[in-house]
């Protein structure tokens, strides 16, 4: 109840902190002035996070699909504009990673594995497959996750888990956090958590210099699959799925009596 | 000498579609089963997980997930006067290898053939009499009806969780599904894919021509889905990684997903991989497997007794055990005897590009393997061929499956083939082409066939199967009926230039067309014109059980792995409920 009673003092605060054209300031309150968030707070950073990842957030606190009792009340009281321009912003800023997570939170291998791998017997694939290589996020819907605070990451697989976000309308978010064992999400947000966050490769200046690498897509890939196939070296170029392409594959040739379609 | 195994019920050749299959139906009655794979063993995590699966050199041009060709391949030739020589790379067709088979690299094109396929021979000498189609064309009826089929065409739907909307519900038809399809007991087990851009364009060109445009049935999922064993598959992610590729996400249908992890937990399934299996034994009467002889990874020779032998190997290679086992009498195209080899047949495929200005943005890296839409309006028997002078079909459909840097390089007629022009080209159009593809059948004929190579052998000194193929005038003759149609519907789309063509001949074997290689081991009614009868056990030797594509008689319009589930499933009743309680010849 004391952690609620807090969050309301700080929503009277972010309120009150709003201003017509400083975007940034309100959310700053809690996120920092940079977007580098704030992890005794479990807010967020959210520097150089996807415009349109953020967007969608703000439109999901506002109408629900995001349940959170601080972010909801916020996002509420912004017109679609205004969330618009606020995720712009922060889309564009550049902040220095935080310092690293305490040792208690150093990561196990259980959260790498999870992370470059995946589990079979959990059918939980990696989260590199779509958060990239090194959890250093794509552009669109898909965030970074590389330097995020744990407690927020814990948080927010959480909230995968109990269905207090729904704005992944593929449910594979949904599945995943389901799928998560406790001590997985733990293992995971620690993993994360110690890993640097990506350079803002958008935002106009240059970051501010840190003691700790900021990859900008950096990252191990996992293990390939060990195909055997030896059939090697054709010509790569030719227009597929054209006449005389297929609807897949390779095959070139203006003529249809040199290659052809679909399988 | 090899050494002896102890004996098992069961034996499957193949942990692929088929073998997983029969896998689960075998052990489920109580049988104790050993599946023997030619390849590696392969998950979804660790084998198919990004980054590294989207590595397109890797897989989609030096094909890693398929059959290793300098271990085995096929020799080619497109008559039977050619010296064939053997295939060294795979680009033609891309049989796979390893756990889960092809399905591990297919698209996910999953239909249902029609009652005229699977009739040919009745039904176009009903509808156009006797004479209608050369002597050359050996066509014949499969020996079961769609109403055989459809419950185990239903049960494999379900097992795949397959996308998409019934057009025929118990006869009832409904718009928007698929309205010239056979009749179906009950609605796909998951709404249909999202439709693309260039499938929406599509769909109202057909519309407006009059044809009946309908979501592709689709093994990449809209939406979660738990099928019946259990096993949870997720939604498709529209990456346009799917053919040559396993899918990270559990989102695309294949062994992996539906079945092995509950068939793996199940003590009465033994999986042993990196197993070549020479051939089938047989005892001294000829009539009776003994189990068969297979080399492991180790090279040593093995030799697994079994009662049962289910042959589930790609298609052509169904039709190489058997030869090599010498079961069945080899089809001999001179004098049109014998059934091992007989009624090869492929697919006729052919394309039609729509070219649009920039401001149409077709996004085709944003797709799935099977994700687009389509007309029946030509497919099979669907119209009337009295005046064309050909049997058969294809249907016509805008199902890009992907945008794939290396591969995709739509550029018009008369751009150079290299070069700053090309490149400038490339850049031009590869946002803004939306490509039909004309998906066609491929009639059987007496010139067509496989055999063993008099010449060349494999790794482990086995003959390789020969294949004799090229397009019988028939399909040529279809090909350029169709794919005139499509290029109506193109010209229909709002581009500002179409271009396509027919297939014509020759078959090359140097570029994609489809991996739909079908026949070589026909079932049907008459042990004298089939190797399997209509349950697809060998005439010859009764307790084996040869499936797949290699029992199509000749090929239809529709993607084969709907068909290929199905039989597999009809198969498994037939041992189950008739064969084990009674083993030997099912039809006599």
């Amino acid at each position: 109840m004391s952690t609620q009673l807090a969050w309301s003092f700080l929503i009277v605060a972010v309120f009150i902190a709003f201003s017509a054209e400083g975007q940034d300031a309100g959310c700053a309150g809690c996120h920092g002035a940079q977007g580098e968030g704030n992890a005794q707070l479990g807010a967020p950073r959210i520097a150089g996070q996807p415009q349109p990842y953020l967007e969608r957030q703000l439109a999901a606190y506002a109408d629900g699909r995001r349940d959170n009792p601080v972010m909801g009340p916020i996002a509420k009281n912004l017109a679609p504009e205004k969330r618009s321009q606020i995720a712009a912003y922060f889309a564009g800023l550049s902040a220095p990673a935080a310092k690293a997570e305490p040792a208690s939170s150093s990561p196990s291998p259980r959260g790498k594995t999870l992370a470059t791998r995946g589990d079979e017997a959990l059918k939980v694939q990696a989260c590199e497959n779509c958060h990239g290589p090194g959890g250093t996020g794509q552009s669109g819907l898909t965030p970074y996750l590389a330097g995020l605070h744990s407690k927020y990451l814990e948080a927010a697989l959480n909230e995968w888990k109990g269905g207090q976000r729904n704005t992944d309308p593929s449910l594979h978010m949904t599945l995943i956090g389901k799928s998560l064992t406790d001590a997985d999400i733990k293992a995971l947000a620690a993993y994360y958590g110690s890993q640097p966050p990506p350079v803002n490769v958008a935002a106009a200046k240059p970051p501010a210099a840190t003691g700790r690498d900021q990859p900008t897509r950096a990252g191990a890939g996992t293990t390939p699959a060990q195909g055997i196939g030896a059939s090697g070296g054709e010509a790569t170029t030719g227009g597929s799925q054209g006449p005389g392409g297929g609807g897949a594959a390779s095959g070139a040739g203006a003529s249809g009596s040199k290659s052809g379609a679909t399988p | 000498m090899a050494a002896r195994l102890p004996s098992t019920d069961v034996v499957l050749l193949g942990a692929g579609l088929v073998g997983t299959i029969l896998g689960r139906e075998l052990t489920r009655a109580g049988l104790n089963v050993v599946a023997l794979e030619r390849g590696e063993p392969r998950s979804t995590v660790p084998d198919f997980q990004g980054p590294a699966m989207h590595d397109e050199l890797r897989y989609s041009v030096r094909k890693a997930l398929m059959m290793d060709t300098a271990k085995e391949t096929y020799t080619f030739r497109n008559s039977g006067g050619e010296t064939a020589l053997p295939l060294r790379r795979l680009q033609g067709f891309l049989p796979g290898s390893g756990v889960g088979g092809s399905m591990v690299h297919w698209n996910g094109q999953t239909y249902r053939f029609h009652e005229a396929d699977l009739r040919m021979r009745t039904k176009i000498d009903e509808r156009y009499g006797k004479d209608f189609l050369p002597a050359e064309y050996t066509i014949q009826d499969w020996g079961v009806g769609y109403a055989d089929l459809e419950p185990h065409y239903d049960r494999f739907e379900y097992l795949l969780g397959i996308a998409g909307k019934a057009g025929n519900l118990l006869g009832k038809k409904i718009p928007g599904g698929n309205v010239l399809e056979e009749q179906r007991a009950r609605e796909y087990p998951t709404r249909p894919q999202k439709e693309p851009y260039g499938s929406a364009m599509f769909r109202k060109a057909a519309e407006g021509l009059g044809y009946h445009p309908f979501p592709q049935p689709s093994a990449n999922m809209s939406e979660p889905y738990t099928n019946p064993e259990g096993l949870t598959l997720k939604t498709c992610m529209f990456c346009g990684y799917c053919e040559r590729y396993g899918c990270e996400h559990y989102a695309k249908s294949s062994p992996q997903t539906v079945l092995l992890p509950v068939l793996l937990k199940d003590p009465k399934f033994k999986l042993r991989t990196h197993c070549q299996v020479q051939k089938i034994n047989l005892d001294k009467s000829g009539r009776n497997a003994t189990g068969v002889t297979y080399v492991d990874a180790q090279g040593r020779e093995l030799e697994q007794p079994a009662k049962l032998v289910i042959v589930g190997l790609y298609a052509l290679n169904n039709v190489r055990m058997l030869l090599l086992s010498k079961i069945g009498a080899p089809y001999d195209p001179a004098t049109g005897k014998g059934v091992v080899g007989k009624n090869y047949a492929y697919q006729t495929m052919s394309a039609v590009q729509v070219f649009y200005d920039e401001k149409v943005n077709i996004n085709p890296f944003m797709r799935s393997g099977a994700n687009g839409t389509l007309i029946a309006d030509f497919v099979a028997d669907n119209f009337d061929h009295s005046k064309l002078g050909f049997a058969g079909g294809a249907y016509i459909g805008e199902i890009m499956t992907h945008g794939r840097p290396i591969e995709f390089h739509p550029t018009p007629p008369g751009t150079p083939a290299w070069g700053s022009e090309w490149k400038k080209a490339v850049v031009r159009h590869y946002n803004h082409t939306a490509s039909l593809n004309v998906h066609g059948s491929s009639i059987a004929s007496r010139r067509n066939y496989l055999d063993l190579d008099p010449t060349y052998r494999d790794a482990w000194g086995q003959p390789l199967l020969r294949m004799t193929f090229d397009f019988p005038e028939n399909d040529v003759k279809m090909s350029a009926y169709v794919t005139e149609r499509a290029t109506e519907i193109a010209k229909a789309m709002g581009g500002q230039r179409v271009a396509g063509a027919p297939r014509k001949g020759p078959y090359t074997t140097t570029q994609y067309q489809t991996t739909h290689n079908t026949g070589g081991a026909i079932m049907g009614n008459d042990r004298l014109t089939s190797a399997v009868n209509r349950y697809l056990q060998s005439w010859d030797v009764p307790n084996v059980f040869v499936i797949g594509a290699s029992a199509y008689p000749q090929n239809a319009s529709y993607n084969p792995t709907g068909t290929v589930g199905a039989l597999a499933y009809w198969a498994a009743d037939a041992l189950v409920n008739k064969y084990l309680k009674s083993p030997g010849p099912l039809v006599t």
